[in-house]
C-alpha cells in the first residue's frame, strides 16, 4: 500500500504530459521534464481528487484508492500506447526531433551533479534532524490541517474552523498531498511532508535545468540550475515546508510552457491546457497563485487580442480554461464551503485604503524596503548576475527576444500587485514587510532565474528548438 | 632574434591554450566561472554549517521538544475532546505548537469557556499554582500537568 502513495501522482501527471507530448524516446532532458513537472501536476490533482472524495462522499478508503490507481493506470496505458504508436506522426508535425543540441560540457554537468548531491544532503539534514515540522507556517496552517484532517475523525472540518489564527482561506495543495499519503499509509510520519516539500524544492531545480536546456541547451540549463544552488534561501524555505517554494515551481511550470508555445506554436492546444493546469495548481498552493491565473489571463489572451487573432486566441482560451477547469472548481467550492474569510480582506474601508494609497511615507518605506530587499537577496546574488550579464551579455537573436516581453511583463505586474498589497495593508507594513518580502521574493525568484538564463548568452552555440514564427504579447 | 623566437612560442602556447579552451566554453568563458565557483564553494560552506549547527545543537526544536514532553498527556486525553490550555511561557509559537502537537484533542486558551480537563504547561514556576474549578489530577512531571474540573 505504501508504493500507491507514492508513485501514484507521479504516473498520473507523467501520463497526462505523455499523452500530449508524445516523444518517442522519452529520455534524456524530456523524461527530466517529464518526471518533475508530472509529480508536481499529480500532487496537485491527486489532492484536489482526495478533498473532493473525503468533502462529498466521506473518509477516503479502499474505494478512493482502487480509484485512483484505475485512474493512474488507464492514463498510463494512453501514454504508453501515445509514445509507441503515434509519436512519429507528431514529430514530424511539431519539429521538435529536429533539435541541434550543441555538446555537454562534461566537467559542467558534473558539477551540477556534485552539487544536487550535497544539497539532497543539506536538505535531508535540515529536515529530518533540525525542523522535520517545518517552520512556523508549515506547523501552523499546512501541517497542522493536514493531521486534523487525517486525525480528527468525524470532526475533520474543525481543519477549516476559526481558532484563532492567520490563513483561514489557504488553499489546500500541500495540506490535501499531505493528507492523501498519510491516509493511504494509514499513519502520519513526519517523513510524509518533508517528502513533498523535496519533490517541490528539488523538482524546481530539475524543472529550471529541463526548461531552459530545451529552449537553450543542456550547458545553458546546467548553468541555470547551479546559480539556484547558489541561491541557498531557497533551499532554506523548501526545508521550511513553506507553500513559497511550490507556488515558485507552478509559476516557472506555466511561463515555460508559454514560452515554449511561442517556440513551437503548432503544440499550442496541449501547451495551453497544460498551462491552465499549471496555473490552477497554482491557485489551489496560494492565493497570489489566483493574482497568477488573473494576470495569466490578462497579458497571454487578453493581451493578444489588439493582433486581431480573435479565433486563435479563443481556441486558445478554450484549451486554457479546459485545463484550468477541474482544479480551479475545486478551489472554488473549497472557498465557497469551508474557507473563512481573509484577515486582511475587508479589514480596510474604501476610505482607509484611499488614505493608504495616496501616503507617500508608506510609498517609500515599501519601496526602499522592495529595493534593497532585492539586492541583497541572498547576499547580494544580484550583483553576481549583473556581472554574468557584463561578461557575458544579451542573446540579441529575434528568436528570443521577441518571446520574453510577456513573462517578464507578467512577472512585473506580479511585483507591483504585491508592492500594493504592501502600501493598502491595514497596520503598520513594515511588519507585514519583515515578516513576509523575503518569501515573495522567493516566489518569483525560480522564474527570473529562467528569464535570466533565457535571455544571456552562455555556454552554447546553437538554441535547442527552432524558431517558429514569432507570436508573442 | 632570441626574444623574437620566444614571443613567437609563447604566442603559440597561448593561441594553443585558447584553443584547448574553447573546445569547453564556445563562449563566455569567464562569466560561466563567475557562477560555477561561487557556487561550488558556498553549496559546501552551507552543508557544513547546517552539520555544525546539527553538531552543536544550536537549533531550538520546539515542536520536537513539545512532541516529545506532551506525548504522555495525550495519552489519556479522550479523542476530539475539548480541553483549556495554560501555560506560563512567553514563546509566541507555544499555543500552536501545543494545539498541533495534541490533535485531534482541540485546545482553547485559558480558563473560560471551562472544560472538564486543563493542560498546565509550566515552564518556571517552582511551585504548582491552583486554578479555581480545578483539582490536580496528574503531575508527568516533565513541565506537564492536568487538572480535572472539580464536580
Amino acid at each position: 500500500m505504501d508504493l500507491p502513495a507514492f508513485i501514484a501522482p507521479l504516473i498520473i501527471g507523467s501520463s497526462i504530459i505523455a499523452i500530449l507530448f508524445p516523444i518517442q524516446r522519452l529520455q534524456g532532458v524530456w523524461l527530466v521534464l517529464t518526471l518533475c513537472l508530472g509529480a508536481g501536476l499529480g500532487l496537485g490533482i491527486t489532492s484536489a481528487t482526495i478533498f473532493l472524495w473525503l468533502t462529498l462522499i466521506g473518509s477516503p478508503d479502499s474505494y478512493y484508492f482502487a480509484a485512483e490507481l484505475s485512474l493512474a493506470a488507464i492514463l498510463a496505458f494512453f501514454a504508453f500506447y501515445r509514445i509507441h504508436y503515434s509519436a512519429d506522426a507528431t514529430k514530424k508535425k511539431s519539429g521538435l526531433c529536429h533539435e541541434t543540441n550543441p555538446a555537454t560540457i562534461r566537467w559542467l554537468r558534473n558539477i551540477f551533479l556534485f552539487l544536487l548531491v550535497i544539497s539532497v544532503g543539506s536538505f535531508l539534514l535540515k529536515t529530518f534532524l533540525q525542523d522535520p515540522h517545518g517552520k512556523w507556517d508549515a506547523v501552523d496552517t499546512w501541517n497542522f490541517r493536514a493531521r486534523w484532517l487525517f486525525r480528527g475523525g468525524a470532526d475533520w472540518s474543525y481543519a477549516f474552523s476559526l481558532r484563532a489564527r492567520d490563513g483561514l482561506d489557504y488553499p489546500l495543495l500541500i495540506t490535501a498531498s499531505v493528507f492523501r499519503m498519510w491516509q493511504i499509509l494509514g499513519k502520519d510520519p513526519i517523513a510524509v511532508p518533508i517528502f513533498i516539500a523535496g519533490i517541490f524544492t528539488f523538482g524546481s531545480v530539475l524543472l529550471l535545468f529541463s526548461s531552459i536546456a530545451l529552449l537553450r541547451g543542456s550547458n545553458q540549463g546546467y548553468l541555470a540550475a547551479i546559480l539556484l544552488f547558489l541561491s541557498t534561501q531557497y533551499l532554506n524555505i523548501g526545508t521550511y515546508q513553506y507553500a513559497d517554494v511550490p507556488l515558485a515551481f507552478f509559476i516557472l511550470a506555466t511561463v515555460f510552457l508559454f514560452s515554449l508555445k511561442d517556440r513551437c506554436p503548432e503544440l499550442s492546444s496541449p501547451l495551453v491546457f497544460l498551462a491552465g493546469l499549471t496555473v490552477s495548481c497554482a491557485a489551489w498552493t496560494k492565493n497570489e497563485g489566483q493574482l497568477l491565473l488573473a494576470l495569466v489571463i490578462f497579458i497571454y489572451f487578453v493581451g493578444r487580442l489588439r493582433k486581431q487573432e480573435w479565433l486563435e486566441t479563443l481556441k486558445e482560451l478554450i484549451g486554457f480554461t479546459i485545463g484550468l477547469a477541474p482544479i480551479l472548481g475545486t478551489l472554488v467550492y473549497f472557498k465557497l464551503n469551508f474557507a473563512l474569510e481573509n484577515a486582511h480582506i475587508g479589514a480596510n474601508s474604501l476610505k482607509q485604503m484611499g488614505t493608504y494609497l495616496v501616503d507617500i511615507d508608506r510609498y517609500i518605506i515599501v519601496g526602499s524596503k522592495f529595493i534593497v530587499k532585492f539586492l541583497t537577496f541572498n547576499d547580494g546574488l544580484v550583483g553576481l548576475m549583473a556581472g554574468y550579464l557584463f561578461l557575458a551579455g544579451l542573446d540579441r537573436s529575434d528568436l528570443i527576444k521577441k518571446r520574453i516581453l510577456s513573462p517578464i511583463i507578467l512577472l512585473l505586474l506580479m511585483t507591483c500587485s504585491y508592492f500594493f498589497v504592501y502600501i493598502i495593508y491595514p497596520g503598520n507594513p513594515i511588519n507585514l514587510l519583515s515578516a513576509s518580502l523575503r518569501r515573495i521574493i522567493i516566489q518569483l525568484w525560480l522564474t527570473w532565474v529562467f528569464l535570466f538564463f533565457y535571455c544571456v548568452k552562455g555556454p552554447e552555440k546553437n538554441a535547442s528548438i527552432p524558431a517558429n514564427a514569432a507570436r508573442s504579447f | 632574434m632570441a626574444g623574437t623566437m620566444i614571443s613567437n612560442k609563447l604566442n603559440k602556447i597561448k593561441a594553443w591554450a585558447d584553443a584547448q579552451l574553447s573546445k569547453y566554453f564556445p563562449k563566455v568563458r569567464g562569466a560561466v566561472l563567475l557562477i560555477v565557483i561561487p557556487a561550488f564553494f558556498i553549496v559546501i560552506i552551507y552543508f557544513i554549517s547546517i552539520v555544525t549547527e546539527i553538531i552543536k545543537d544550536e537549533e531550538y526544536r520546539s515542536v520536537v521538544d513539545y512532541e516529545a514532553r506532551l506525548a504522555a498527556i495525550k495519552q489519556d486525553l479522550p479523542p476530539n475532546s475539548i480541553v483549556n490550555y495554560v501555560s506560563n511561557s512567553k514563546a509566541p509559537d507555544d499555543l500552536i505548537n501545543a494545539a498541533y502537537v495534541l490533535i485531534p484533542v482541540r485546545v482553547v486558551e485559558g480558563l473560560k469557556p471551562m472544560h472538564d480537563l486543563l493542560v498546565f504547561h509550566n515552564f518556571n514556576i517552582a511551585e504548582l499554582p491552583e486554578f479555581g474549578g480545578y483539582a490536580l489530577k496528574k503531575n508527568y512531571g516533565n513541565k506537564v500537568i492536568l487538572y480535572k474540573r472539580n464536580k
